[in-house]
């Protein structure tokens, strides 16, 4: 067997010597090796399908699609609206109102309208994006009576228990947490918020404070004002009979209410007149997430399809600049690209990417080059060719199932845009010359005018943009910062430790209200040193621990601490260096010494929670607090901010507290603090979930 | 089954540990002709015909002018079960060369040929083989099938190319062990712990393979490997779509069929490969946050008589909202996040998986206890005719969904030919899950889902340095 290496002579040549089609081929003999990518067959022409359109009295715009080699069959009801809709005050609205309208109805429970669906094989679920709310069913067609009958339960009679609710506002809850902790997530809403502005719909996002407020009254009302015919889009695709399904939506959807429908109103987004750099301070961050762009075009620019082009040159795939040059050239990042949007109202333009943060500065150059030659030079033949051939020849690959062509369809429709646009999709893209794309570039895409977003710790990343631009700083909430509460003033955090107080707080474990475990701290002076014990029981096992530190100064002394599953820690710090053991089990690696340098500053795990019991809490405080990380070396670092004052009440008694969130650690927690100084911890909560550790006992002299 | 498909924009780090809703694995599947409706004559059902070149080639054609598209499939029967100790990670390091050029192609330029003509790519390999595959227009079916062909002809294995996808491969495997929750645990779960590393190495090592042996890498081992499951007589290719079948015929021939047959791979050992269970072991995981209990039963082949029923099992068990786990350990007990049920049949011994991923502050002892009540509750009641009958529909469903698109026809065929021996079990699968009883599910969980049976690995969040294993 031959195995020819390779060569490197004349791969490339298209239309080469040896033109293959079926009819070229003798009848016997083969023709010599084949050496160059043949040229294309002889091309189908693709045909649109056609579909029908009705409007029934009540408004109801209803589409149905036949198309399709396989029994299936997808309706889809569109609420224009959507996100948009919320009040200011009430971020995420729209989003929980669709989450629970499929977990209860007058005639069924979340159980039975899951078993219906599920029972036949089917789908039933409801979202909201910025611009509308989707409702959606889908089945084979020999059960699609099943689903169209609960999409029209769930879309007419959702009942909005009370405890499906909660659950939703818990996991709400639970998932912006989580976000807290996805730099791109994080970068995604500090550029709507700074492209768009507060006073725009798409500049403004769910918040806990907003989620928290939302009541299942405020829900229902919201579903009441969205959920009716008039201006509503009932799409309807499949193998279905175009004169049977209209009769079955008549009578099921023919009696519904409708009326005007109220839209949203979009004020004009900010106009920027220079670059500026927003950067998001996350202390730890291994990498730096860059989002930069600005506002693009309404969904009816006649420059969409040169700018669609012109996207793909730049970033819109592996085969674009963005990922050749930072990833495959440069090996900065994993993946760049650029997208451009078309919500209702105007969209943005904007490249992504997630670099070294050593790179951080050069990555800033690159991208606003990026932008930049789009306007100065035309998009040479080959990169404009592979663009529009690869956008025009996988035309037909979006046509395969009624889904995708009713997605299509769907945004056509909803959009008002021309049918033409998507049906002769490949021709526009043909017609766009490099000619159109520069001057699309010149018009649309403003380098010196961009938002640039950066999410990355400002202690490795801050100095390299200095200068580049001016720049604003920001958490990962969103909330201003000063520059020195970013890089600090220079001089250490003074801890009041002379605040602390001997004494001991017992504290059980609940999921659910059910004690699962408890926990017992004690507090007690040993001459210059405090020495903090724990003893904590949990399903996880039992943990002990003594941490000493200074009586002084607040400076980290020694851990001792003995986990279940044979872990044991003995450390202790001596000039500026944490040294000690690690008793890990085999598995784990076994034993390790420790010898590593401490930062000033840095506590020894379990200290964090004292610094807060001496700081001075106020509303609004922030702090971050560095400790080592036992298990892995290196240093963590853990936000805490105050919301305010709460009163809460656990089994020792009703105390009034200032809540504090902590984000960056391994889960997300709500600290209830003593208010008056040592401010020692009340109430801890999981974010998201029904556990919480309550105090059940102190002895404080 | 787990699956690492090769490029990042297509790529899922599907090791299981994510994909742990409903990702189930289902043969070949095939919609019976049950009660046409509107018309419509027996959803998925698949017409193709079949024949081999001089060379061995198998060759499966399903034209449907019906289509907007072409699927050019291509699977070898080379997988990570045909890896001999020391030289795991093989089968998928051959997957990433398989890109790097050959005789009349670029480095890259596979994929980029592909794009440039509208078309989309990517590659994947299991246990059990390894599949290239694209979706291109009608008018450029002859250029991936030209592309194919050049690289099963003249692949450059070079010792610069394997170096270099070697780094990339241990950075791959950085990414989805190490750097992912669970990644370690998944791998004990679906290989090391339940499979007996002596008696069947062929499923005891996992895909991804292990940094020693990678490292160990020699040129002429690679090529080897490449000229023994790299030639025709041990491939499939199909093409699905909107294709002139004379044509392809001749486009085959012409591309492939002067390619040299090659000598017919060993045969793959493994015998007895769950005799050393139960066994019991705790992974430490610092990028996990939750708890994790893993079961993992010894089970059979894909092609057993009693893989219907243990698909309908899974079934049962774990897909949907309505399904008892998540009914149990998620809805009323809030003891989990998530909770799977997979049936993970191979070539050779398969097995049968509970996951569940525990709510923060409940242990995974709590996840086992729960899902052994379930089991043996099922095993004393039971399956209601209602969960049969959901089982069969959201079969009968995926499949006739899965059906939808060319590469999906294409999959069905390979999957049905690879694991069945023909492509004609695609058009019988729905059938064969239909003639499973209640009575049946009871029984193979009776059989299979013993305590005695199983490996169970409990994942500690937040502890521990990251686990080298050298498998």
């Amino acid at each position: 067997m031959t195995r020819n290496r390779r060569s490197n002579s004349a791969a490339l040549l298209v239309g080469a010597a040896l033109v293959v089609t079926g009819s070229a081929l003798g009848a016997e003999g083969l023709l010599a090796q084949v050496t160059a990518p043949p040229p294309p067959l002889e091309e189908r022409p693709i045909e649109f399908p056609d579909f029908r359109d009705v409007t029934l009295d009540n408004g109801l715009r209803v589409v149905i699609l036949p198309y399709g080699t396989q029994p299936v069959f997808s309706a889809n009801l569109y609420l224009p609206g959507g996100g948009a809709l919320d009040p200011a005050d009430r971020t995420g609205m729209a989003s929980m109102t669709a989450s629970v309208l499929t977990r209860g109805t007058e005639t069924r429970s979340a159980e039975e309208i899951s078993a219906a669906i599920e029972g036949v094989g089917g789908s039933l679920s409801a979202s909201a994006g910025q611009d509308f709310v989707t409702v959606s069913a889908s089945a084979l067609v020999d059960h699609m009576d099943v689903a169209l009958d609960l999409l029209q339960d769930v879309v007419m009679s959702a009942t909005f228990p009370e405890d499906e609710v909660e659950l939703t506002r818990r996991q709400t809850l639970s998932g912006l947490q989580a976000q807290l902790g996805q730099p791109q997530a994080v970068a995604q809403r500090r550029f709507n918020a700074v492209v768009y502005g507060d006073d725009h719909p798409y500049g403004r996002a769910p918040t806990p404070a907003t989620v928290e407020a939302i009541t299942r009254d405020e829900l229902v009302a919201f579903r009441d004002d969205v959920m009716h015919a008039g201006g509503a889009l009932l799409l309807i695709a499949g193998q279905v009979d175009p004169d049977a399904m209209e009769g079955r939506v008549r009578e099921l959807f023919g009696g519904w209410e409708g009326r005007d429908r109220e839209l949203p109103t979009f004020v004009a987004p900010p106009e920027r007149d220079e670059a500026v750099i927003y950067f998001v301070h996350r202390p730890g961050s291994v990498q730096s997430v860059f989002g930069v762009g600005h506002l693009g075009v309404t969904p009816d620019h006649p420059d969409y399809f040169a700018l669609t082009v012109m996207n793909r040159v730049l970033g819109g795939g592996a085969d674009a600049r963005l990922f050749q040059i930072l990833r495959e050239e440069r090996g900065w990042t994993y993946g760049a690209f650029s997208q451009i949007t078309r919500p209702a109202d105007i969209g943005v333009i904007r490249a992504i990417t997630e670099v070294r943060t050593d790179v951080s500065d050069s990555t800033f150059v690159e991208l606003l080059h990026q932008f930049d030659r789009l306007r100065e030079e035309p998009v040479p033949a080959e990169e404009l060719d592979g663009a529009r051939n690869f956008l025009a020849g996988s035309f037909p690959l979006r046509l395969e199932t009624a889904g995708q062509v009713a997605g299509q369809l769907a945004q056509s429709l909803l959009l008002g845009l021309p049918l033409e646009d998507v049906t002769r999709f490949p021709d526009r893209i043909r017609a766009v010359t490099a000619e159109d794309v520069q001057r699309a570039a010149q018009a649309h895409v403003h380098p010196d005018r961009a938002a640039i977003i950066v999410v990355g710790d400002a202690a490795d990343v801050l100095e390299q943009l200095e200068g580049r631009a001016p720049i604003r700083f920001f958490d990962v909430r969103g909330e201003p910062l000063t520059r020195e509460q970013v890089v600090g003033s220079g001089e250490p955090v003074v801890w009041e430790v002379d605040r602390l107080r001997e004494g001991s707080r017992r504290y059980d474990l609940y999921l659910q209200d059910n004690p699962l475990g408890a926990a017992e701290y004690t507090l007690t002076r040993d001459g210059d040193e405090w020495v903090s014990t724990a003893v904590i029981q949990s399903p996880a096992g039992s943990q002990e621990t003594e941490l000493r530190f200074s009586a002084v100064d607040f400076s980290p002394i020694s851990l001792s601490q003995d986990m279940a599953q044979g872990i044991q820690a003995n450390l202790t710090v001596e000039d500026g260096r944490v040294v000690g053991q690690m008793s890990l089990p085999a598995q784990m690696g076994g034993d390790r010494e420790v010898d590593e340098a401490l930062a000033p500053g840095v506590f020894l795990p379990g200290m964090e929670e004292l610094a807060l019991a001496v700081a001075d809490l106020e509303e609004g405080a922030a702090f971050t607090l560095r400790y080592l990380d036992v298990m892995q070396g290196g240093q963590r670092a853990v936000e805490a901010r105050v919301t305010g004052r709460e009163e809460i009440q656990v089994p020792v008694g009703t105390f009034d507290t200032w809540r504090v969130e902590l984000s960056g650690g391994d889960v997300p927690l709500v600290l209830y603090l003593h208010a008056e100084a040592p401010h020692v911890l009340i109430r801890q909560e999981f974010v998201g979930q029904p556990i919480r550790l309550d105090l059940t006992g102190m002895d404080q002299p | 089954m787990t699956m690492h498909r090769l490029f990042t924009r297509g790529r899922v780090a599907a090791t299981g540990a994510v994909a742990l809703s409903g990702f189930l694995l289902f043969p070949a599947p095939a919609v019976a002709q049950d009660g046409p409706t509107n018309g419509v004559t027996g959803g998925g059902a698949i017409e193709f015909t079949e024949y081999h070149l001089d060379n061995g080639l198998h060759v499966i054609l399903a034209p449907d002018r019906g289509s907007t598209a072409v699927a050019v499939n291509l699977w070898y029967n080379a997988g990570s079960r045909h890896e001999p100790p020391g030289r795991s990670g093989f089968a998928h390091l051959f997957e990433h060369l398989m890109f790097q050029g050959s005789e009349n192609v670029e480095r890259g330029e596979h994929f980029q040929f592909i794009e440039r003509a509208g078309g989309s790519l990517n590659a994947s390999i299991t246990q059990d083989r390894t599949n290239y595959f694209q979706t291109v227009p009608p008018e450029r079916m002859n250029l991936a099938l030209w592309l194919e062909s050049d690289r099963m002809r003249s692949l450059s294995v070079t010792q610069e190319n394997m170096a270099r996808e070697v780094d990339v491969v241990i950075e791959e495997r950085r990414q989805i062990v190490d750097n992912s929750p669970y990644g370690t645990s998944n791998l004990q779960a679906a290989f090391y712990a339940v499979y007996d590393s002596v008696s069947c190495f062929a499923y005891a090592h996992s895909v991804i393979g292990s940094v020693e042996d990678l490292r160990a890498a020699e040129l002429e081992d690679v090529q080897r490997f490449f000229d023994t499951y790299y030639a025709p007589n041990n491939a499939t290719l199909t093409v699905v779509g909107d294709f002139d079948e004379a044509v392809a015929r001749e486009l085959i021939q012409e591309y492939f069929g002067d390619i040299p047959r090659g000598t017919e791979p060993a045969e793959v050992i493994c015998e007895d490969p769950f005799s050393h269970l139960p066994v019991q072991m705790e992974v430490f995981d610092s990028n996990a946050q939750l708890e994790a209990a893993w079961i993992s039963y010894g089970a059979v082949q894909r092609r057993h008589p009693d893989a219907a029923a243990l698909n309908v099992l899974a079934q049962i068990l774990g897909s949907g909202e309505s399904s008892r786990l998540h009914q149990r350990l998620v809805r009323q007990e809030q003891a989990a996040l998530q909770a799977a049920a997979l049936s993970g049949l191979r070539l050779g011994p398969g097995i049968f998986q509970l996951i569940g991923i525990a709510n923060q502050g409940v242990a995974a002892e709590r996840l086992l206890e729960l899902l052994d009540e379930e089991v043996e509750r099922l095993i004393a009641e039971g399956v209601t005719d209602e969960e049969l009958e959901r089982a069969r529909n959201q079969v009968r469903a995926s499949t006739v969904l899965g059906r939808q698109t060319v590469m999906g026809r294409a999959e069905a065929l390979q999957t049905a030919n690879h694991f069945y021996g023909t492509p004609e079990a695609a058009n019988t699968t729905v059938q064969r899950v239909d003639a499973v009883s209640a009575a049946d599910v009871q029984r193979v969980a009776r059989q299979y889902l013993s305590p005695d049976n199983r490996a169970v690995i409990f994942t500690r969040p937040g502890t521990g340095q990251d686990q080298e294993d050298d498998r």
